[in-house]
């Protein structure tokens, strides 16, 4: 890529049920991920129909969380899948991309 | 020429406005940060004047027996609650539990939509009666947890128990409540005047725009019902607040409540929690189906408490009380 040094690292997905955000964060950070974003989603629909949120007390909320991480990392994250996923709806998914900066991932 | 605030207050044709418009697929919508704000500013307003009224000479006379049966509410209107699903409806037991527990908690909403019925039609109330009602969001919840556990101890809810714990107890809506009934008091009755302007001047208005927007959340919600509440679910939305007000309104008497504290009183053990119990029983009870309870609250219970419940209760306690 133009010879642009990029180095090679894990993006870990999860859509989570906004009210169990707070808890796959912690375990993130508990694993040793450098960092993680967490973003609304706004409507989905998976086997259980269509999705959407805006109820007063947040039930129907989903969020992303991103993750990106080092293979050693990443690896852990998806042993700890009872941990994470437990009777929680939710998808996970990991895909190789790559950082400019390495020190930061 | 009759007045048609007195047979319609104002409040509830703003109800009717958001329902009829949400069914009708209107674009009406209350922006989600609007509603929240309102959402505070009822509750930070209700909770003011609590505090306030409290701080005046007597104002916490009768508090403590207000409180005791609020609390004792909260957790036995569950059980009949539960009893009443298990046996009408095909419901799991985590599910009966979770929707139990919204039954036995309070919707601040209906309280505030009561008040404005009081004010409106000039009836007093004792001014803790906020305290009240925070008293009796939490309470619900540890009695739906014991009812989904049942037998079965050994099944763990998946949430550590301090994130369960602090939704329950810090909830926001508890703590802008309690909070503000605390800062009223210890401001006293000298800080009347100058919240006035905010805390009664603005309050119909701001209720108005609020029910606007839950008659536009509840038509949302019967939309998405039919899936989800059969006929008998459906009759339990109707018959638990005829329940739940039948002991808050024996439960007010005894506790020597006025007229409008007894109204008061009724109103919060016929409501049905919309806010804090749903997010707590997604927590800890995650088989539960959320969207029986949200929509079994919201689009059956709510309305019915709103245009039907609460001039029927104030009816039936100015009955009681010899006041008509």
């Amino acid at each position: 890529m133009s010879g642009i040094a990029l180095h090679a690292r894990q993006r870990i997905e999860i859509i989570i049920e906004a009210v169990d955000a707070e808890q796959v964060t912690e375990l993130l950070d508990r694993l040793g991920a450098p960092g993680w974003t967490v973003l609304p989603v706004l409507s989905g629909r998976g086997r259980q129909g269509v999705r959407q949120g805006g109820d007063p007390s947040g039930v129907f909320d989903n969020v992303l969380i991103v993750c990106i991480a080092s293979d050693e990392v990443a690896a852990r994250v998806l042993a700890a899948r009872d941990e994470l996923l437990e009777a929680r709806p939710a998808i996970v998914t990991v895909s190789s991309c790559n950082v400019l900066r390495p020190e930061h991932f | 020429m009759i007045d048609l605030t007195t047979l319609l207050p104002l409040p509830v044709m703003f109800f009717a406005l958001g329902l009829a418009a949400g069914l009708l697929r209107s674009d009406l919508a209350v922006p989600e940060a609007v509603a929240k704000g309102l959402s505070l500013y009822l509750m930070m307003a209700i909770g003011l004047k609590g505090g306030i009224a409290i701080a005046a000479p007597g104002g916490a006379a009768g508090l403590l027996p207000a409180l005791g049966v609020g609390v004792a509410l909260s957790f036995l209107l569950p059980l009949p609650a539960f009893a009443l699903l298990r046996g009408l409806t095909k419901l799991d037991r985590e599910t009966a539990a979770a929707v139990a527990g919204h039954y036995g908690s309070v919707s601040v909403v209906t309280f505030a939509a009561a008040v404005g019925v009081l004010n409106a039609a000039g009836i007093t109330y004792e001014g803790f009666m906020p305290a009240v009602l925070a008293a009796m969001e939490t309470p619900a919840i540890l009695t739906a947890l014991l009812l989904a556990r049942g037998g079965d101890s050994a099944k763990p809810s998946r949430a550590p128990r301090g994130h369960l714990l602090r939704e329950v107890l810090l909830n926001g809506s508890v703590v802008l409540l309690l909070g503000s009934f605390a800062i009223g008091w210890a401001a006293g009755v000298p800080a009347r005047p100058q919240l006035a302007p905010f805390i009664e001047g603005l309050w119909t208005g701001a209720l108005c725009l609020f029910l606007l927007e839950m008659g536009l959340l509840a038509a949302r919600q019967l939309r998405a019902a039919p899936g989800r509440l059969g006929p008998r679910l459906i009759a339990f939305g109707l018959v638990m607040p005829l329940l739940g007000a039948a002991a808050g309104l024996a439960g007010g008497t005894l506790a020597g409540l006025s007229v409008g504290g007894v109204a008061l009183m009724t109103v919060l053990a016929a409501s049905a929690s919309y806010i804090a119990v749903p997010a707590a029983m997604r927590m800890a009870l995650p088989r539960a189906d959320a969207g029986v309870y949200v929509s079994l609250s919201i689009a059956i219970t709510f309305p019915f408490n709103v245009v039907v419940g609460i001039p029927l209760y104030l009816r039936v306690a100015q009955w009681i009380g010899g006041t008509t």
